[in-house]
């Protein structure tokens, strides 16, 4: 099938599944009685007896097909509505929040990928031997951690016990307030990369120090994940007839492992990787919140919780698209990394 | 090689770290006791900028619209009102953009000279027509619908709760400009001044800056379409991100949701150098572990302390805790007059044993004999950590016209079981009843309140069976309005350091709990509503005195606790004064001065 | 038509699963014998509500009437840690249970039968998966009320589309072998097909699957119990508790591991559970995957 028409076929398909999540998650918010829809409106318990009125300024009580209609209807004019989570008009909220989740993301999920297929080959290679199950009991160890246990303990260990060294946030006090005055331009809000565009590099390394322990916490739980696909993975390969060949012709093991059998069993990990890194930049709850790293997995968190039913529509509609081009993304690599796979036949 | 060595180091790194992880908690399972760590103290950080970290988030910076204490505590630091607190009190004040005022004898008007020469932080000067603006367009406003606290102007100068169906001409004769430099407030009956004046120190009370509102599409002062702007959604609001205040510092920007940055207002009146911090740094932490540590690493001044952890910081060196500070709290558990009908927390919804009718607090044994089950002592003590004491009634000490000798009760089983075996003649010790209690989700304070009632009201006798439940806030909120609960924990801070705003809540069948709860008793209403606009001093006296004793005879609800409050500064921090009736947890920042020494 | 034999001989054999396995029946045993191992005080109405020995906030260290020690509000660790095995079989049982049932009728549907049936199921695990799981295991909640019931639903929601995927898959491949050609042709129903062809061989790589997501389901309900969603305070279960104790994760200074027992008990309950599953999972793969030579 030809690519151009096949990415237009999958984008068109976007539609009906963001219509289908949006009305999902609309009927779900419908379970909610008027009374509880109304409660997001009030900061405080003295508004108690405006609920009544809440709930009929915002036409909350109206039947679903209404309410979802009237939220459509905004929405294809380009109104998201308002988020009261983040004091906000939604569409403003998604791309104000985002790029501290990039931020986490762009860092972690090398990182991740990078050790775990480090591991999981080693392990693959020496398979029932004492470095196959201590780097497996290892990888399972961190990935049982509860995070946010992890999470508080690294801060515990570098920022109380080593005095400050790694803070938790985005940056420190003096570099906050650079970073929002006149002398530095702010292109994408990523901390990293606008130090990098703006040749600063105090704000640079700050920004960074900033990182380590949410990217190690995130890390350490997900490695064990993306090593185990390795382990797996690069076994089937190693099990394949052109290894036998190879060794046989006398190649070098290192070099069956790392050139022959690895570049196969990297296929799998490619196609995860894209999902990780979505799931990183939309839903790292707990992370961005131990580490004061506020984003929108954060975001949908409170929302969900307060019943900030324009945002959690907001980031089912930005999520459902992110998973889909990332689905398209990964599918269209995979056709290139393995040629015997055709576009339109679809992964797992 | 070296690619080798890295990724040999890696695996090393990461399998040490793994390890370390697990066996680090076990290590120090032998209680560690002389841990020689030198006391350091805190470091000293951020010369000149004042760090706060709390929990909560800014709501909006509209004075018109901002109830909670975030949203509040901001609006303080960046705007001022006419006059505000004179330190620690709560009725006498000082003239921030008034210098002089005149109560008229027959209580119907007050009359402020507006400063001259007081420059918003953009160096515009602030005249008497911003003044008139300011109150005129918070009427204006007034999101009634969403319940902001506009209703606080609108009932002394009115005598209404809302702005609907009101008519310039009202507002105009409210409000108004007398002899080119004055502010004349007229009330439409006698009112209580010095209420009033504690009705104009909140953020409510701020003062705007025309030019700046109209310029950016706010009301323009005119009352050809002044609905347009009346009663707007959230959304609509002008001054919501945006600020321009005479206040000590102004905003420098809201990087929504997690932190505020303000900075000096180098046009202050009083001087730039009454300012003692050229930047506040607000930001919102929810994470307690992570705030800590940001105090004890000296990147925060002051953190927002749970209840429950407060043993953390004792005695740490560089920590300045602040304790037994009088707030004017209270905590007090309601019962339901008139429970909802098919309310699953009332069982069988019959006095058979199996759950309660609807009707099954209105009989005062029942509310007498369950308030001697429950037990101070314990709650306080245990649940509050001490820090904390009993009232008699939501009239907490502090308040004008709190009576110390006011009767209580107390854990008594013998009289619990005398009014409980009286209750419905008889029928409730016969078979027993069950019903469900509530309580927000995640406060462990509350929950324990509510088992040490449950607890002991089955010691008294076993076929008393109360269960326990929590609820989350939109629930909680909900079952409220819904009536459904039979009985309910609330809490309750002050808007105006006046008993009034005390009792109608809690007493009143119009108020925020009293209508939910169905509580109506005609003689508190007619004393209610006598105090109010009352503004003889000995009269309200006796008033509030006579409305403390009903509440014990007539026990509405049972008062837990006045709680304390505790603030948790860095060393480096001097000078708090503590006024129950300011939003933050900082208080007045003039007084504050951050210094190494 | 397995070995049963040859079957246990591969567990015992590899040393990592025999850890796993000796895992599992550690935590069987507790949680059957719960009642004996810590029982429930005189007149304590529900026994998966700790029993609490006072109203102070501050954890206690462990004591010859605590053994782990209590949490804050003096819930008793050892108590919540035994019975918590109870319902950390429990989620976790009914969560895999229903999730493969599910995904077991609708994932056959789909894979044996493709076209529009096929499509349309698909779709509709595109639509879940997509969902953002955290507002649905909200809404649950709200709705049903705060506890290990909402859980296990948000759960089983939340993880359904993947097996149903995996098992289409696996009957996409197994569709077009000849056994199942050779039935069809001496026209045996789709159903009896199915039931007695595809799915036993099909179920392999789900059971591997199950067991190791059987760590996860554990895991995300604690994830759950730290976003406010889980069980309430006070209730014995290991998510429940380690969340309990997360303000106490970093103690004072000079002291910043304090309050160790508050956290690290139910957490390492949770890790050896989850290891022992995973352990056994991995196990059951190397020993079932057909790909790999057996004898």
């Amino acid at each position: 099938m030809e690519l151009r028409s096949y990415i237009i076929r999958r984008v068109l398909l976007l539609i009906p599944v963001l219509v289908g999540v949006t009305m999902f998650i609309f009927g779900i918010t419908m379970l909610f009685t008027p009374l509880e829809r109304a409660t997001l409106y009030v900061t405080s318990i003295r508004q108690l007896n405006n609920l009544p009125a809440i709930i009929e300024r915002y036409g909350l009580d109206r039947p679903f097909i209404v309410q979802y209609g009237t939220w459509l209807g905004q929405v294809l004019r380009g109104n998201l509505g308002w988020s009261q989570v983040a004091s906000m008009p939604v569409a403003q909220a998604i791309p104000h929040l985002l790029p501290a989740s990039l931020e986490l993301a762009i860092f972690a999920v090398p990182v991740i990928i990078l050790v775990g297929v480090f591991l999981g080959t080693k392990s693959a290679a020496h398979k029932d031997k004492p470095l196959d199950h201590g780097t497996r009991v290892m990888a399972i160890l961190g990935w049982s951690l509860p995070s946010f246990w992890l999470g508080l303990i690294l801060l515990m260990i570098f920022y109380g016990f080593f005095r400050g060294l790694l803070p938790p946030g985005r940056l420190s006090i003096p570099m906050d307030i650079l970073v929002d005055s006149a002398g530095f331009s702010r292109y994408t809000h990523i901390n990293t990369i606008d130090a990098i565009l703006n040749l600063n590099g105090p704000v640079l390394l700050d920004a960074l120090r900033h990182l380590v322990l949410p990217v190690t916490t995130l890390s350490v739980i997900n490695m064990a994940f993306i090593m185990r696909l390795m382990r797996s993975s690069m076994l089937e390969s190693l099990g394949k007839g052109y290894i036998l060949t190879a060794r046989a012709k006398g190649l070098d093991e290192k070099i069956v492992i790392n050139k022959h059998a690895r570049r196969n069993a990297l296929i799998p990990v490619i196609t995860v990787s894209g999902y990780l890194f979505a799931a990183l930049a939309s839903g790292a709850v707990i992370t961005e919140t131990i580490f004061s790293f506020k984003g929108i997995g954060w975001w949908a968190w409170q929302a969900a919780f307060r019943l900030d039913i324009a945002s959690i529509l907001g980031f089912a509609l930005f999520s459902a698209v992110l998973f889909v081009f990332i689905n398209l993304i990964v599918d269209i690599l995979y056709t290139r990394v393995d040629p015997r796979v055709r576009l339109g036949q679809g992964v797992q | 090689m070296s690619k080798r060595l890295s990724k040999m180091g890696w695996i090393v790194l990461v399998a040490l770290l793994s390890l370390a992880l697990v066996i680090l908690p076990a290590c120090a399972a032998p209680p560690a006791e002389e841990e020689e760590e030198e006391e350091v103290g805190i470091p000293y950080k951020n010369d000149g900028i004042f760090v706060e970290e709390t929990i909560g988030d800014i709501d909006t910076l509209d004075p018109a619209w901002a109830y909670d204490t975030a949203s509040g505590q901001q609006i303080a630091y960046m705007y001022e009102g006419l006059i505000g607190y004179d330190g620690a009190s709560t009725d006498k004040f000082v003239g921030l953009m008034a210098d002089t005022w005149t109560i008229a004898p027959d209580g119907k008007s007050i009359t402020f000279h507006i400063r001259p020469s007081v420059k918003f932080s953009n160096g515009d000067t602030m005249t008497v027509e911003d003044v008139l603006y300011s109150f005129q367009r918070a009427l204006v406003t007034d999101p009634y619908s969403n319940g902001g606290p506009i209703w606080m102007f609108y009932f002394p100068l009115l005598d209404v709760y809302t702005s609907e169906g009101i008519t310039p001409t009202q507002i105009q004769n409210a409000v108004q400009i007398v002899n080119g430099d004055s502010i004349k407030f007229n009330f439409v009956r006698p009112y209580p001044s010095t209420t009033f004046m504690q009705i104009l120190s909140g953020s409510w009370g701020s003062v705007v800056n025309k030019k700046f509102c109209i310029a950016n599409a706010d009301w323009d002062g005119t009352w050809g379409n002044w609905t347009k702007w009346n009663d707007p959604d959230h959304e609509a609001l002008i001054l919501n991100a945006k600020a321009l205040g005479t206040g000590p510092f102004s905003l420098e920007v809201w990087n929504a949701p997690g932190e505020i940055k303000l900075v000096k207002n180098q046009n202050y009146w009083q001087g730039a150098t009454a300012v003692p911090f050229d930047r506040i740094i607000t930001k919102f932490v929810d994470e307690w572990s992570s705030r800590k540590l940001s105090l004890l690493a000296g990147d925060a001044d002051l953190v927002y302390c749970p209840r429950t952890n407060i043993a953390d910081l004792a005695g740490i060196a560089g920590v300045q805790a602040i304790k037994d500070l009088p707030e004017l709290t209270i905590d007090c558990l309601f019962y339901n007059f008139n429970i909802t009908a098919n309310s699953p927390y009332i069982g069988s919804g019959a006095l058979d044993g199996n759950g309660i009718p609807t009707n099954f607090f209105t009989d005062i044994n029942v509310r007498r004999g369950i308030a001697y089950a429950f037990n101070w002592d314990t709650y306080i003590t245990q649940a509050l950590q001490g820090e904390a004491q009993q009232v008699g009634s939501p009239i907490v000490e502090g308040l004008p016209y709190f009576n110390p000798n006011a009767k209580m009760y107390a854990y008594d089983k013998a009289k619990a079981e005398e009014n409980l075996k009286a209750a419905w003649d008889g029928q409730v010790w016969e078979k027993g009843f069950k019903f469900t209690l509530i309580y927000n989700a995640g406060n462990l304070v509350r929950k324990t309140a509510c088992e040490i009632l449950a607890e002991n009201l089955q010691r008294i006798n076993t076929k008393f069976q109360v269960s326990i439940q929590p609820k989350v806030w939109s629930g909680s909120l909900s079952t409220m309005r819904s009536k459904q609960w039979a009985m309910f924990q609330i809490g309750w801070l002050p808007d105006y350091a006046d008993p009034d705003n005390y009792v109608v809540p809690f007493m009143s069948k119009d108020g925020t709990f009293g209508g939910p709860a169905s509580y109506y008793n005609p003689e508190v209403e007619a004393l209610i509503a006598a105090g109010a606009t009352e503004t003889d001093t000995a009269k309200r006296q006796e008033i509030y005195y006579k409305l403390q004793d009903l509440y014990y005879t007539d026990i509405p609800g049972i008062p837990l606790a006045q709680p304390l409050g505790r603030r948790f500064f860095t060393n480096y921090i001097q000078g708090f004064v503590f006024n129950p009736c300011n939003s933050g947890m900082a208080g007045n920042l003039l007084y504050l001065t951050k210094s190494e020494s | 038509m397995r070995d049963w034999r040859f079957t246990a001989r591969l567990l015992v054999k590899n040393p990592l699963s025999l850890i796993g396995v000796a895992l599992i029946v550690l935590f069987i045993i507790i949680a059957i014998f719960a009642p004996l191992i810590a029982p429930t005080p005189e007149g304590h109405r529900d026994p998966y509500v700790i029993p609490r020995d006072g109203y102070w906030a501050t954890p206690e260290a462990p004591s010859a009437e605590h053994i782990f020690g209590t949490t804050q509000g003096q819930y008793d660790i050892f108590y919540g840690c035994i019975w918590g095995t109870r319902s950390a079989f429990r989620v976790a049982l009914i969560v895999m249970g229903i999730t493969i049932c599910i995904g077991i009728v609708l994932g056959s549907l789909a894979g044996y039968f493709g076209g529009i049936l096929d499509e349309v199921i698909m779709r509709i695990t595109d639509i879940f998966l997509a969902f953002p799981w955290l507002i649905l295991a909200m809404a649950i909640t709200a709705v049903l009320g705060q506890g290990l019931r909402s859980v296990m639903i948000a759960l089983v929601v939340v993880w359904w589309p993947s097996y149903a995927r995996l098992i289409r898959g696996d009957i996409l491949q197994l569709r077009e072998e000849d056994y199942i050609e050779a039935s069809r042709g001496l026209g045996a129903s789709s159903a009896r097909v199915i039931i007695r062809h595809v799915l036993p061989n099909a179920i392999y790589p789900t059971l591997i699957m199950a067991s190791l997501d059987i760590g996860a389901v554990v895991l995300s309900a604690a994830a759950l119990s730290f976003l406010g969603l889980g069980a309430p305070e006070g209730y014995a279960d290991w998510g429940q508790m380690t969340q309990f104790a997360r303000n106490w994760i970093v103690g004072p200074p000079g002291e910043p591991l304090r309050y160790w027992y508050a956290v690290f008990t139910p957490g390492l309950f949770i890790l050896l559970f989850v290891l022992g599953w995973n352990l056994l999972g991995d196990a059951f793969r190397d020993i079932f995957d057909p790909r790999l030579a057996r004898r």
